[in-house]
């Protein structure tokens, strides 16, 4: 009888001590959140900036927009369709999501407290070249293993954290700023991501090599396939658990759309250099199909400006309006 | 012209019949068209209703067939030779309209001046 004030006394103790580490724990994930924004700002950046790069070697080497080109030759009246789509940026390349989680899983060396206690690691570690220039020395680092992954979160925020919260894992977590440059990042997705590893990776064919030696067999086949952009939108918010009043919060999960329908689009990053002032040279083939008009692609009649989709890289701040469906065709019959 | 998906579908049409016109060896119509259920409605300066998804007329090429045969720009297509236009993809769309073996297209397009002028010619109509 005696030890039972004692117990709930404890109890309410550790209960307390528990909320203040879940509230250090959230406070951290903020943290986190903010540093993930601006890198997924940076990664836009990137990504506009290899738009624009490599707008104009697809030009020959997709053979699909050829293809098309005929295809609409050859069934019958002469239709030319302009394709300006939203992004051509299905080129980046993803990798299996599973190469991506094992090796975080493999890596946490941290020890598994009790359920119920979550633990807050702050792991320094040196930070990490870009692996874009010393591709032998990422080598080095151990890839397969993936040097100390300071925060694995999954394409559904929400999932992610909870279920690294209610299993009692432990976090590894650093509270770094300078996430973009120096400290590895997983940010991994449920339906693949740009690059794993190390973030930016910018010049693809670099890292590409490296995880194909390393971690995915299935990537080399994976390339060609699939295509898909991942967009992080603004509003991520994260599956919190509120210590004060036990409630939680609601989960607006990331909003990572995929543009699988990139795939179905025949064009994409032809007209996307192509959609602003038509260089001739692009459209040679479609001039004579024309009613004597010039092929011009732009969306539903232009309104003025035409900007195309493809935005040109001078714009890093974020458009408020992020729809995966920017693409407007018109076709000429 | 917003329409509920699933509810049948109401409109005042009217029937454009374009002959085609061979040029060298293809068949024109002369005119584009833009929309389709695998586009983004919210660019279609002509629907009325920013998620209609259906194919419209984006431009009419002068003196063309489409021209000539009264086809207006910003008419949304809702039949093409008796196929479906107003739940079907870009290019979807782009084959019904291009079939070589086609030299017609009877189109039934609806626009809202249409509908204005029944609403119009209704009203003068005193009812019996």
């Amino acid at each position: 009888m005696s030890g039972t004030p004692n117990a709930e006394a404890e109890g309410v103790v550790s209960k307390v001590k528990v909320k203040k580490e879940i509230k250090t724990i959230v406070e951290n994930l903020e943290t986190i959140l903010g540093d993930l924004k601006d890198v997924a700002k940076e990664l836009k950046e990137v990504v506009h900036e290899i738009d624009t790069l490599t707008c104009d070697l697809q030009l020959e080497e997709d053979g699909l927009t050829d293809s098309s080109k005929t295809d609409t030759l050859n069934s019958s009246s002469s239709s030319t369709t302009t394709t300006t789509t939203a992004s051509s940026l299905e080129k980046m390349k993803l990798f299996p999501e599973d190469c991506i989680f094992k090796t975080p899983a493999s890596l946490m060396p941290v020890p598994i407290n009790p359920p119920g206690v979550l633990t807050v690691l702050k792991k320094p570690h040196p930070p990490l070249p870009p692996p874009r220039h010393t591709p032998l020395r990422a080598e080095d680092h151990n890839v397969k293993n993936l040097p100390h992954p300071t925060l694995v979160l999954s394409g559904n925020l929400s999932k992610a954290n909870g279920s690294l919260l209610r299993n009692g894992g432990v976090f590894p977590l650093k509270s770094n700023r300078d996430l973009f440059s120096s400290t590895p990042c997983f940010i991994s997705n449920d339906s693949g991501i740009p690059e794993s590893g190390l973030v930016p990776t910018l010049p693809r064919p670099m890292p590409l090599l490296r995880h194909e030696k390393n971690k995915c067999p299935k990537a080399p086949g994976r390339e060609p396939r699939e295509r898909e952009r991942v967009r992080f939108s603004e509003k991520v918010q994260f599956h919190g658990y509120c210590p004060d009043c036990d409630l939680q919060y609601d989960v607006d999960d990331t909003e990572l759309h995929l543009q699988a329908e990139l795939n179905d689009l025949r064009l994409s990053p032809v007209h996307c250099c192509s959609s602003s002032p038509p260089p001739p040279h692009s459209l040679s083939h479609e001039f004579m199909l024309e009613n004597g008009g010039l092929p011009v692609s732009h969306s539903f009649p232009p309104t003025g400006n035409t900007a195309p989709p493809c935005v040109p890289p001078h714009t890093p701040s974020l458009k408020p309006q992020k729809t995966i469906l920017r693409k407007s065709t018109t076709t000429t019959v | 012209m917003s329409f509920v998906p699933g509810q049948p579908v109401t409109a005042v049409v009217e029937r454009v019949e374009i002959q085609k016109l061979r040029q060298g060896e293809n068949l024109i119509l002369g005119f584009s068209i833009g929309g389709g259920i695998d586009q983004d409605p919210g660019q279609n300066p002509f629907s009325e209703d920013k998620s209609d998804k259906g194919i419209y007329v984006t431009r009419i090429s002068p003196k063309g067939p489409a021209d000539l045969a009264g086809l207006k720009i910003g008419d949304k297509i809702m039949q093409v030779n008796g196929w479906d236009m107003t739940m079907v993809t870009h290019d979807q769309a782009r084959k019904k309209l291009t079939k070589k073996k086609e030299d017609v297209v009877r189109l039934l397009v609806t626009r809202k001046s249409l509908e204005e002028a029944v609403k119009h010619s209704k009203g003068c109509y005193p009812k019996p």
